[in-house]
């Protein structure tokens, strides 16, 4: 079990470091000078050389990795060139927007997918099935942003019962704050539940064919017993890596999402940081959210150790 | 008194094709201890038979006809019912066991489980009663392979774990599906004495599935001949041998290799019978081994063969017994 | 009585009660084929709407019934009318004319991404397959690590760094479809490198390369092309996602991406101009999702065998 800790322990640290280095190399082809974006297009080309040299732009790229990799793991992340504020602030505030966010999507999302997913699986090819098959189907055809434009049109616009937009702050109470995020939350949780749901059809499905489920029938265990005691946990085996998957896409997703919503959360910032060459911003967050994704995928690798006792025996 | 009453048991799988006649019109007896051996080819509806015994049949399967056990008819019985005779009345081992134990479950887990769940009996209990069975059904080391997982194990070892687990409600009767083909040929014949001698112990009535006729005719007191989904020839081991019937059976005895013996006995060359299984949806109308048999006729294809009596309990549905017995 | 010319020894299995492995000729199994796609619903409506999408692309290349691009400012926010069939938007362009107009940007959306992921991918795919050991291993290890970005977000940063646009959006859409590609045809080759008659195919001597296009590519072309279907729709999702951020297709280009960003502030005055392109969107993507998940039913090698 140590061997496969360690073994997955070195492949998450490798992937991390490959990650800000491929991050690091796009930015650097990056078009724009921050220094003109500070400065302005018209700044005189002295004050431009200036700024480069204080900004350290003028080093080579290996010597800026490393002078910004060491800075970013003691946490300090720079300064944005838009704002000239610390990065660590411009992401707290939008990062306890987007992480509850992502959390209360993922948790629709499984609220969703897995009732009907094993529903549908345990009345396969019955109505109930058919049904669910094809409103998932829907589900996953439909872009989010536009579900999040109807879900405005029918529950802001039409009945009132939610704002078109907008957050206003945790200060003014956690439900309203959650209030806000809910409709954002069921766009994004819509779609991807609706592919957790196929595939938690199917995961029961496949599980709910072999052998030993025949042996707890044999038994004398009912379907329902065979189900909750035989079938989910095996079934859980590769939904748990698909959910971790899920999680990545799920963050893309606020991206989008928060955009529909105006939330000032962590994918506006990158929108508007991209759009303003603001080099630190996009940096510092891109890295940050690649990070949370490979430590959630990192969760999941393990979890699976623990749920299935056949890897823990060999280094797999 | 009997044990199990199968009587005019049909079962008919709905396929793309049209239905696929698995069994039909299957009759036979078992008294309580006795044992029973289904032999036949793959396909011959002999799985088929040990399933809807315990109604483990898909849903696109048809089942008519009755299943006697216990002054009920376990055909017509809700599933509620049957599962209280799974596992505790009547017990059934498979033919896989690399993949019949639930990989995330400790063995220990998956036979307390059974125990608690027709016997109520509380884990400690059940877990101390679960290294008595493990040590009965011959896994060295109980205590230890208690808390291991199928994967650890050998499939041996888990086909003897398997036993363990249908003999723990001591059942009044066992089905066992060709539990030993799919293990190492070594290992093969201590699974079976371990059946056999456990069903004498505990006087359990045993069911034994199998395509090897030599393999049943150690293990059991009955024989049941299936072919394309018939009964062929039934009756007491040491009357099927010694007066073997029907040219289906003949067949089967004939290609049992001989190596030994007197030279004019040995073989060079394997017997075989010509031809193939028909499909299921495509069987004869007649008698389902006409296309095959030696000596078929003009009625064998028309007219299925009625059940003929040779002699008290031996049966076999030819109508060409006497042509039969001549070669 | 009759003797077959295959007669085998007593206990000899062949599969499960209600199969026989039949051989039956080719034309015999397409006949079967084609009967079993007309009666299959997910291959027929999503065939169907699949081959709309298409012919809407095609005939709006020649005709619309008006110019997608004309502004008309007398029209501006019409409703349904006879001279605008679903409307007119703010600045009193045709809707109709430029839904009919986007599906030509969705359909080259798919074609460049899945073409670039197909390509690349199956070739990455099929060279580790081949030659196992450091080479198969760095394959597989870059695409691992490409599925630990959001490809959106990687998206995002491409298309900033070669510039907002069509075609650079459906290029870095297409860099992403690669290692979905990569390591599908990787397993499904594997499978099929171990299969015997490939193992006669080199016993007889013939070369990797030979035996890879000749035995392992059309063994996995119908899983792939079942992939490819689903890329295609996930890419059209993808690209009006990134024309609805502003950083795909450019104005004037008719995208439904881009119509759902424009129409954002008007919804309250108009609901149905966010309707529309989002409705193409969803049935382009359903049709395409519809014809994958029945081409898999259909071509599934273990269900044929099954017959």
């Amino acid at each position: 079990m140590t061997f496969f800790l360690i073994k997955r322990l070195a492949t998450f640290l490798a992937t991390l470091l490959a990650a800000t280095i491929v991050t690091f190399l796009v930015l650097e082809v990056l078009p724009g000078d921050p220094a003109l974006v500070i400065l302005g297009v018209d700044a005189p080309d002295a004050a431009v050389e200036a700024l480069h040299e204080k900004l350290g732009l003028n080093r080579p790229a290996a010597e800026r990795y490393v002078d910004w990799m060491s800075h970013f793991l003691r946490g300090e992340l720079g300064v944005s060139y838009t704002y000239s504020v610390p990065v660590t602030e411009l992401l707290q505030e939008r990062l306890l927007i987007t992480i509850p966010l992502a959390l209360l999507a993922m948790g629709l999302s499984v609220l969703i997918a897995f009732s009907l997913g094993i529903y549908a699986a345990s009345h396969h090819n019955q109505k109930g099935d058919v049904l669910i098959m094809g409103i998932s189907q829907l589900g996953i055809s439909i872009p989010n942003f536009w579900l999040a434009l109807l879900l405005i049109l029918l529950f802001a616009v039409n009945a009132g019962w939610f704002a078109s937009g907008g957050f206003p702050g945790w200060d003014a109470g956690p439900w309203i704050a959650l209030k806000a995020l809910l409709l954002p939350a069921l766009a994004l949780a819509t779609v991807q539940g609706a592919i957790l749901a196929r595939f938690t059809r199917s995961a029961v499905l496949e599980t709910l064919r072999e052998d030993y489920v025949r042996t707890a029938r044999a038994k004398g265990l009912t379907q329902r017993q065979t189900l909750w005691r035989h079938v989910l946990r095996n079934a859980m085996i590769p939904i748990v890596t698909v959910m971790g998957l899920q999680f990545a896409n799920l963050l893309a997703g606020t991206i989008v999402v928060e955009n529909v919503f105006s939330l000032p959360g962590i994918g506006r910032l990158i929108l508007q940081s991209i759009s303003n060459r603001d080099v630190v911003v996009v940096r510092d967050v891109v890295t940050l959210l690649v990070a949370m994704v490979v430590v959630i995928n990192f969760i999941v690798d393990i979890l699976y150790a623990v749920i299935d006792p056949r890897l823990r025996a060999k280094d797999v | 008194m009997t044990l199990l009453t199968v009587e005019d048991l049909t079962v008919t799988i709905d396929t793309i094709h049209g239905p696929g006649h698995a069994v039909r019109n299957l009759s036979f007896e078992l008294m309580p201890g006795n044992t029973l051996g289904i032999v036949g080819e793959s396909g011959c509806g002999k799985s088929m038979t040990a399933l809807s015994i315990l109604g483990l049949l898909p849903d696109n399967v048809t089942t008519t006809g009755g299943i006697y056990f216990d002054h009920r008819n376990l055909l017509t019985c809700s599933d509620q019912e049957l599962c209280q005779i799974r596992g505790n009345r009547i017990s059934m081992i498979f033919q896989e066991p690399m993949t019949s134990l639930n990989p995330v479950h400790t063995i220990g887990q998956q036979i307390i489980e059974i125990m608690t769940l027709h016997q109520g009996t509380s884990k400690t209990e059940a877990k101390i009663e679960a290294i008595r069975l493990l040590d009965m059904v011959g896994i060295r080391d109980p205590k230890a392979r208690i808390s291991q997982y199928p994967h650890q194990l050998s499939g041996g070892q888990r086909q003897r774990v398997m036993i363990a687990i249908a003999l723990s409600n001591k059942p009044d009767l066992l089905i066992a599906d060709e539990p030993t083909t799919a293990v190492d040929v070594t290992i093969q014949k201590q699974i079976l004495e371990l059946i056999r001698s456990l069903v004498n112990e505990l006087g359990m009535g045993l069911i034994l599935i199998s395509h090897d006729l030599g393999v049943i005719s150690n293990m059991v007191d009955q024989i049941v001949v299936m072919y394309g989904g018939t009964a062929v020839e039934t009756g007491t081991t040491s009357q099927i041998f010694s007066n073997v019937s029907h040219p289906y059976t003949q067949g089967l005895l004939s290609a049992i290799p001989r190596i030994s013996g007197h030279k004019s006995l040995r073989q060079t060359r394997l017997n075989t019978i010509p031809g193939v299984v028909p499909e299921l949806t495509e069987l004869p109308i007649g008698c389902t081994f006409s296309d095959r048999c030696a000596i078929a006729s003009n009625l064998c294809t028309k007219t299925p063969p009625p059940a003929t009596l040779i002699n008290v309990g031996h049966y076999a549905a030819c109508h060409h017994l006497e042509r039969a017995k001549g070669k | 009585m009759s003797e077959r010319e295959n007669s085998y020894p007593t206990g000899l299995a062949a599969g499960d009660a209600a199969v026989n492995l039949s051989q039956k000729s080719d034309s015999t199994t397409q006949r079967e084929l084609w009967r079993r796609a007309i009666h299959h619903r997910s291959f027929i409506v999503g065939g169907v709407l699949t081959i709309l999408l298409v012919m809407i692309a095609i005939v709006s290349l020649f005709w619309t019934p008006h110019d997608p691009t004309q502004i008309n400012i007398r029209h501006r926010l019409a409703g349904p009318s006879l001279e605008h069939w679903l409307g007119a938007d703010q600045f009193g362009r045709d809707i109709l004319s430029i839904i009919m107009a986007g599906a030509q940007n969705s359909i080259m959306v798919g074609v460049v991404a899945v073409g670039i992921g197909m390509s690349f991918g199956v070739t990455l795919g099929l060279i580790a397959a081949s030659n196992r050991g450091w080479v198969e291993e760095l394959i597989m290890r870059s695409c691992d690590f490409m599925y630990a970005f959001p490809a959106i977000l990687l998206a995002i940063l491409l298309v900033a760094t070669l510039g907002s646009g069509a075609i650079n959006a459906m290029v870095a859409i297409g860099i992403f479809a690669i290692p979905t590609f990569a390591r599908l045809s990787r397993a499904n080759a594997n499978a099929i490198w171990s299969r015997e008659f490939v193992l006669a195919a080199r016993a007889s001597g013939k070369g990797t390369a030979q035996i890879t296009v000749e035995h392992i590519l059309p063994n996995i072309m119908s899983v792939i092309v079942v992939q490819a279907t689903i890329e295609f729709a996930l890419a059209i999702l993808a690209e009006a996602a990134l024309s609805y951020l502003g950083i795909g297709s450019q104005p004037p280009t008719p995208s439904w991406g881009r119509m759902l960003s424009e129409v954002q502030t008007l919804v309250f005055l108009n609901p149905w101009l966010a309707v529309y392109p989002g409705a193409a969107i969803a049935l382009a993507v359903l049709g395409l999702n519809l014809l994958g998940d029945g081409l898999r039913d259909l071509l599934d090698p273990r269900l044929v065998r099954k017959r």
